[in-house]
């Protein structure tokens, strides 16, 4: 794989580079890692890394984090090889990240995301890890499972799933007149931390708008 | 990672950047099932409620997995390209159909009564669905008085029966056929709208196999034909034989026909209710029903729907 994919990043030789996570865990990447991190990918055109013997510190990301990112790529290594590595941001066919049909993941993702939770927060963690490494693929299935956790699930359920504090009907955007068509919706801040904490300790009826 | 307690230094979702929450509500679908989320909190309908939120919610982009068919003519070496990715080059045409700009600020393929363009779909999961939207826009040079004129059809011996869309006597019409033995075949007409030539119009249909056909024409529904029992049906091809009525446990069993291959600006290869001087632009296919909104944006927009913007018509 790697003679096929080589040219795709600018860099030179080796192909093999040391990464360091936040908590000091070192880490060997290869093109699979390469190839799917847009933020590697360009540190490495951009730096001039000449000594892969120095680990290039990623200080956002946990190890655990960063081994399973590694474990995910390389399952993941010939998924991309048809996608152009000077795609358009804005074009559609950069879907292609995505399986084709419907919100399904398949096999092997979900068993490798069910790893991480909401109780722990490592769900949260996988995804921000994707969204610094930029892993579109990995970003994707994040996304699409916190999306189908929340899919039909009242606001309750949804609040009491990701501990989210409740926000009082009647006020703010919670108001009638700040509807969908409203131009005005787009002017209401949001509420201080104090506001928020205050508001907290509010029961959750199910009156907010709509 | 069961390593890690709760009170770790880990993520919770208050912390997750705001591009990052788009990024998950973009991938719930339907609308309702969005509006019922964004009730959460009013940090998450701060992020959904605004223009740009739903103009990317509704581009392409990020419904590709909904779009199975997009004839948009933009190549002139390759009339029958579909530019959703799911079928590409794989067609075949008949006759010389031109192309030229229409008032979308796109191109559109001008049929000249001995064209037609084939596509077969019958290897394709994607298209054996019996819950789809057609959209289009047409425009008609000639006499749109007598007969049929095809727009988009997968309505042919032997066994090629999903849908049939066209002019039938200067009005819209559509028909749908449920069960491969016996055939009762659903037609939608849109009587009240009489079509007139030299004009653009944006149409969509939409099929439900366990609820509707209907049409919209100019973003406004015209007319509905339910299918959910065998009541509403046009003609029956070959009736079973029942004391009365059929039981509702066998009607509900009866699957849609599915397509073996489209055919664009006639009915068939043989050119059959093909017509002259006949326009079609943007022409998409859908694996879901199209939402009111999205149909009310694409008319009012008046451009192809990969420069749709929704969340403008909606707050503008």
């Amino acid at each position: 794989m790697a003679t096929n994919v080589e040219e795709t990043y600018l860099y030179s030789s080796p192909t093999t580079f040391k990464v360091s996570s936040k908590d000091g865990e070192i880490f060997d990447i290869d093109d699979s890692f390469i190839n799917q991190s847009k933020t590697i990918k360009n540190m490495l055109n951009v730096l001039d890394i000449a000594d892969n013997h120095m680990p290039i510190p990623l200080q956002n990301i946990k190890g655990t984090m960063l081994n399973a990112a590694i474990v995910f790529c390389k399952y993941h290594k010939n998924d991309l090889l048809s996608i152009p590595d000077d795609e358009d941001e804005d074009d559609f066919e950069r879907d292609a990240y995505e399986p084709r049909r419907s919100d399904d993941i398949s096999e092997w993702d979900k068993e490798f995301i069910k790893q991480f939770t909401v109780e722990e927060g490592t769900l949260f963690d996988i995804i921000m890890a994707a969204n610094y490494l930029d892993i579109k693929a990995l970003l994707a299935v994040g996304c699409k499972t916190i999306a189908n956790m929340v899919r039909g699930k009242n606001s309750d359920q949804v609040r009491q799933m990701f501990n989210i504090s409740y926000d009082p009907p009647g006020e703010g955007l919670n108001t009638p007149r700040n509807s969908v068509t409203s131009k005005e919706s787009g002017d209401n801040q949001l509420l201080t931390t104090q506001e928020k904490e205050s508001r907290c300790k509010t029961p959750s009826p199910e009156l907010m708008y709509d | 990672m069961s390593n890690s307690s709760p009170s770790d230094s880990s993520i919770i979702i208050a912390k997750i950047p705001d591009e990052v929450l788009c990024e998950i509500f973009y991938r719930i679908r339907s609308l309702p099932l969005l509006l019922l989320a964004s009730r959460t909190c009013r940090h998450w309908r701060n992020i959904i409620f605004n223009e740009w939120f739903f103009n990317n919610y509704y581009s392409v982009k990020y419904r590709g997995r909904n779009l199975i068919g997009w004839w948009k003519f933009d190549d002139k070496n390759h009339i029958g390209r579909d530019s959703s990715g799911l079928l590409g080059n794989r067609y075949t045409l008949n006759g010389s159909p031109q192309i030229e700009q229409c008032i979308l600020g796109c191109n559109c393929c001008v049929f000249d009564g001995h064209s037609v363009i084939k596509v077969p779909v019958d290897d394709k999961l994607e298209y054996q669905i019996d819950n789809f939207s057609i959209s289009l826009w047409f425009l008609a040079e000639d006499d749109l008085n007598y007969g049929w004129k095809v727009f988009l059809a997968a309505w042919d011996e032997p066994n090629n029966y999903w849908m049939h869309i066209g002019f039938h006597d200067r009005s819209i019409e559509s028909q749908a056929m449920i069960s491969p033995t016996y055939r009762y075949q659903f037609n939608c007409k849109a009587r009240n709208m009489i079509i007139q030539s030299k004009t653009w119009y944006h149409l969509v249909v939409r099929y439900s196999r366990n609820n509707k056909q209907d049409i919209w024409i100019n973003g406004k529904l015209q007319t509905q034909v339910h299918m959910t029992t065998p009541n509403g049906v046009t003609t029956i091809w070959n009736k079973p034989i029942f004391s009365s009525s059929p039981p509702r446990l066998w009607w509900s069993s009866q699957k849609m026909c599915m397509p073996d291959a489209l055919f664009i600006g006639a009915k068939n290869e043989k050119y059959t209710y093909s017509w002259s001087g006949g326009k079609l632009a943007d022409i998409t296919i859908w694996n879901k029903l199209l939402e009111p909104i999205e149909i009310r944006a694409a008319y009012r927009e008046k451009v192809s729907i990969d420069k749709l913007n929704v969340g403008t018509y909606i707050f503008q």
